[in-house]
């Protein structure tokens, strides 16, 4: 797979031209060829000092504040190193060098040497930058295109004087180059590459093999280097290739140390947008083909009073209980709290946290509360760095799973600023922090719970789970919603979700039968119509639903209403989302009887749940007493249809299987690319 | 008007082919000539649309449903196979491994759809990316050829051969008599009320 195409490449020159780029610029083959941005040997006058200005908008901040944030907000993605270490990396320049390229072209081993040369502060006082010639610095001398990737890696850490702004998508990964994102178009010398290729991979491997066992805590600048290089020895020995592999000095592993660090994903703090943003405050768009912009604006001008009001109330709830509202709250009041049992029992209110739940988190608590309910805590503490650990270990697996990652991770929310900046909208070369995490996320998940690996629609549930927590504990809560949540739903033969759908039209059926009968009357099998049908023949609409549940309403609900189903479904379980799916039934009860082709049904309930924008009106139908849902649904009920359900479901396979009917249970060949 | 509709024969039409291969954006490119890299994500379960299209002076209303590529969501969507009339196989023009599972899709197809012969159609996608590509023309048409299904390339993102490309499987299910004079078809017909609708604006609404 190659991230980079001729495309892309010209994409990049065209690029380059709009900025104010003061020298006659040509796409030269060899560049071409390589992928790579080393233009220096085609700008028409090489003696120049190269100057050009990268980009105006990131130079010209006279506020040093100003500057910075901006600085913090531009990825530049860089070709070369997307190319040298074989993973897009992404470099946040808080500012660009002046670099004379005559002066200092180094060798490859003294490369290091003469970038410590740079004085500090220098490269953030100066006002034109470079960033093209950071890429020649790395061009061979031979004329080779491929340069070793630690010494990309200190270069980078050479560049920025802050090393936190730096970030790799994991150090080994990144010095792994491995082959899978290996261009293909950079085989200009295919044998010497392809040994260059085995030599880093054998770095890496051994480097990993090492490292396996330890957190990323322990890893410092003096083992690092020192491993690598014991490394490197080997292999110049058994390969004789000295002088593709320069020396790994100390810059190498500080700068991977320094990566370790920031590497570790953060979310973000969200401020609130101004009235008249095209986004909302997590970057989503206001407007969707679902949802009108006039829509939007006026249930929001009264849904953000609401937001306020109720953090005042928590911010209450939380003094109350004697807790002090930090950055990440540890410990949030318990379910059952405030002696509220007499009144619960005698007039049925749920409990204080119950209620204050279903009327929403304050985003600012979201994320810890929904870690803190779910019994994240409790995990963290039992597994101490394991996290980390898995990420180094599933680094540089090549799987089917990493694979259908790989491609899935900039199909994840391609519509919110955070995972996409918006004024790259074509292009999938940046490669926002969020992106990253995600990467580290799904692949050590994959690599931890093979049962499920990677299933499509648990990116979007990270993704969400990424803009409120830091990446462990979205790893956590990942690893807690697919297990225990919602058992098997994202299993490799996705029977939990089967189960669930067969659980779902029973509930349907019990408490809408008016709706049932359209829904039911889509049935293949006319036949199917009791209990025990269902569980083994789901009616097709359940094709609609179970997107619903598995990916727990992401990309289905408008955001906010998305939120605040999670906010329940975190506290309550995975009866939050049948209740929810019950409702989205009954409201669209109307439409759905007013449908006289069978076929016309698919399209009206996978249209149902996107206008409702109305998250408060949509949980308070879910919750009303006496609801014309009958009587509330617990979980228990659930669970124990759950089981009834898995129950007939094993039935029929084995008597399936006693009469040789393979065909059905047949596992198809084709593998999900 | 509305006898029109009435008269409509109904045709179900699956669109699958491996993970990210570009199926929705055809799909959406068709229904709504709508192209947006902002709302590539993937599909979970299948998606549902309908469309009215003229074929050789002959109107006919697809059904086209959507499938999720990876492989795991077959044992939801491949039930939904049956009945199928047609079916566009598709493939990224510049992922080899796509193409190179072709020939499992047109098993899985055979599987599923019951016992009638489903027309198929090869569809090499994202035929913008110049570049990248590396399945070429004849070998792409000789691995149709060998399965019995016609041959074409598109973009979704420019629109090229989108629209040929459902044209292309229409007339082949009328080519196939099995499918299209047995009756098999216009017992299908759907009394339709709605659907124009969804399709055709308000134009039919109130008659």
């Amino acid at each position: 797979m190659s991230f980079l195409r001729d495309q892309d490449i010209q994409d990049r020159f065209n690029d380059f031209h709009r900025l104010d780029y003061p020298f006659p610029l040509e796409p030269n083959s060899k560049t071409h060829a390589a992928g790579l941005s080393a233009r220096s040997s085609s700008l028409k006058n090489p003696k120049l000092p190269l100057t050009f200005k990268v980009s105006a908008r990131s130079l010209q901040q006279p506020n040093s504040l100003e500057r910075q944030k901006r600085s913090r907000e531009e990825t530049i993605q860089n070709d070369a190193l997307y190319y040298q270490l074989g993973r897009p990396l992404s470099v946040s320049v808080p500012n660009f060098k002046i670099y004379d390229q005559e002066k200092e072209k180094p060798r490859a081993r003294e490369r290091l040497a003469v970038q410590t040369k740079f004085p500090e502060g220098f490269f953030e006082d100066s006002s034109y930058g470079e960033i093209d010639d950071l890429f020649a610095l790395y061009e061979d001398d031979s004329g080779s295109d491929l340069v070793s990737s630690p010494a990309c890696a200190s270069s980078i850490a050479a560049l920025s004087p802050a090393p936190s702004r730096i970030s790799i998508p994991f150090s080994i990964q990144a010095l792994s180059g491995t082959s899978s994102t290996a261009p293909t178009r950079v085989s200009q010398q295919p044998e010497r590459i392809s040994d260059l290729e085995s030599a880093r991979k054998l770095i890496s491997d051994q480097l990993k093999n090492s490292l396996v066992n330890s957190t990323l805590d322990r890893i410092n600048d003096a083992s690092l280097t020192q491993h690598m290089n014991r490394f490197r020895d080997d292999i110049i020995a058994e390969e004789s290739l000295s002088e593709q592999i320069p020396l790994i000095g100390d810059g190498v592993a500080s700068a991977i140390t320094d990566i370790v660090g920031p590497l570790f994903y953060e979310p973000p703090v969200f401020m609130s947008v101004s009235p008249n943003s095209e986004r909302d405050q997590y970057g989503f768009r206001k407007q969707t083909a679902h949802v009108t912009r006039k829509e939007y604006d006026s249930w929001h001008r009264d849904y953000q009073l609401r937001v306020r009001e109720r953090k005042k109330k928590w911010d209450g709830l939380l003094r109350e209980n004697g807790i002090v509202a930090g950055s990440f709250i540890a410990k949030f009041p318990p379910k059952n709290s405030k002696g509220t049992m007499l009144l619960r029992r005698v007039c049925g209110l749920p409990s204080v946290v119950r209620r204050y739940i279903r009327k929403g988190i304050p985003p600012e608590y979201r994320g810890a509360a929904w870690f803190f309910y779910a019994g994240g805590p409790a995990k963290l503490a039992a597994h101490p760095g394991l996290y980390k650990s898995l990420v180094i270990q599933s680094s540089s697996l090549h799987t089917t799973d990493s694979e259908i990652i790989e491609r899935d991770l900039h199909r994840t929310f391609p519509d919110c600023a955070l995972f996409r900046p918006p004024e790259c909208r074509d292009s999938k070369l940046i490669e926002t922090p969020i992106i990253q995490a995600l990467r580290r996320v799904l692949r050590a998940f994959a690599y931890y719970c093979p049962r499920v690996g990677y299933c499509q629609s648990i990116n979007f549930i990270t993704g969400i789970l990424l803009l409120f927590m830091d990446e462990e504990r979205a790893f956590w809560m990942l690893f807690i919603t697919t297990q225990e949540y919602l058992p098997g739903v994202h299993d490799v033969n996705l029977e939990g979700a089967n189960v669930d759908q067969a659980v779902l039209c029973m509930l349907i059926k019990e408490t809408q039968p008016a709706i049932w009968s359209k829904l039911g009357g889509g049935l293949e099998d006319p036949n199917a119509q009791t209990i025990e049908d269902i569980a083994v023949t789901p009616p097709p609409v359940t094709l609609v639903t179970a997107s619903w549940f598995m990916s727990m309403f992401c990309g289905i609900l408008p955001w906010e209403t998305l939120l605040r189903v999670w906010d329940c479904f975190f506290l309550e379980g995975s009866k939050i989302l049948f209740k929810v799916a019950l409702t989205i039934f009954k409201h669209g009860e109307q439409e759905i009887l007013a449908v006289t082709e069978p076929t016309m049904i698919f399209q009206v309930v996978q249209a149902l749940p996107k206008r409702l924008i109305n998250a408060g009106e949509l949980l308070e139908a879910c919750f009303r007493r006496r609801s014309p849902l009958g009587d509330p649904i617990t979980q228990r009920q659930v669970d124990q249809k759950r089981r009834q359900v898995s129950a007939r479901r094993q039935q029929v396979q084995v008597s399936k299987l006693g009469h040789g009917d393979s065909k059905i249970r047949s596992k198809s060949a084709v593998r999900g690319g | 008007m509305r006898a029109d509709t009435h008269d409509i024969p109904t045709l179900k039409v699956l669109l699958v082919g491996n993970s990210n291969v570009g199926k929705t954006a055809i799909f959406e490119r068709f229904v709504d000539d709508f192209y947006d890299p902002e709302t590539t994500t993937a599909t979970i379960g299948v998606d549902f649309r309908s469309k009215i299209v003229e074929v050789r002076d002959t109107k006919v209303k697809l059904n086209i449903w959507d499938t999720a590529g990876q492989e795991r969501f077959r044992s939801l969507t491949s039930s939904y196979f049956r009945n199928a009339l047609g079916a566009l196989i598709v493939f990224d023009l510049s992922v080899y491994e796509t193409f190179e599972q072709l020939p499992l899709w047109f098993r899985e197809l055979r599987t599923y759809s019951s016992d009638q012969q489903v027309a198929t159609v090869v569809v090499g996608a994202k035929l913008d990316k110049v570049g990248s590509r590396v399945v070429n023309r004849s070998e792409g048409m000789a691995m149709a050829d060998k399965n019995g299904a016609g041959y074409i390339e598109v973009s979704a993102k420019t629109g090229v051969g989108v629209v040929e490309a459902f044209e292309m499987l229409i007339g082949r299910i009328m080519d196939t008599p099995a499918l299209w004079k047995d009756g098999d078809v216009l017992a299908r017909t759907d009394s339709v009320v709605a659907v124009d609708q969804v399709e055709e604006g308000t134009r039919y609404c109130g008659c």
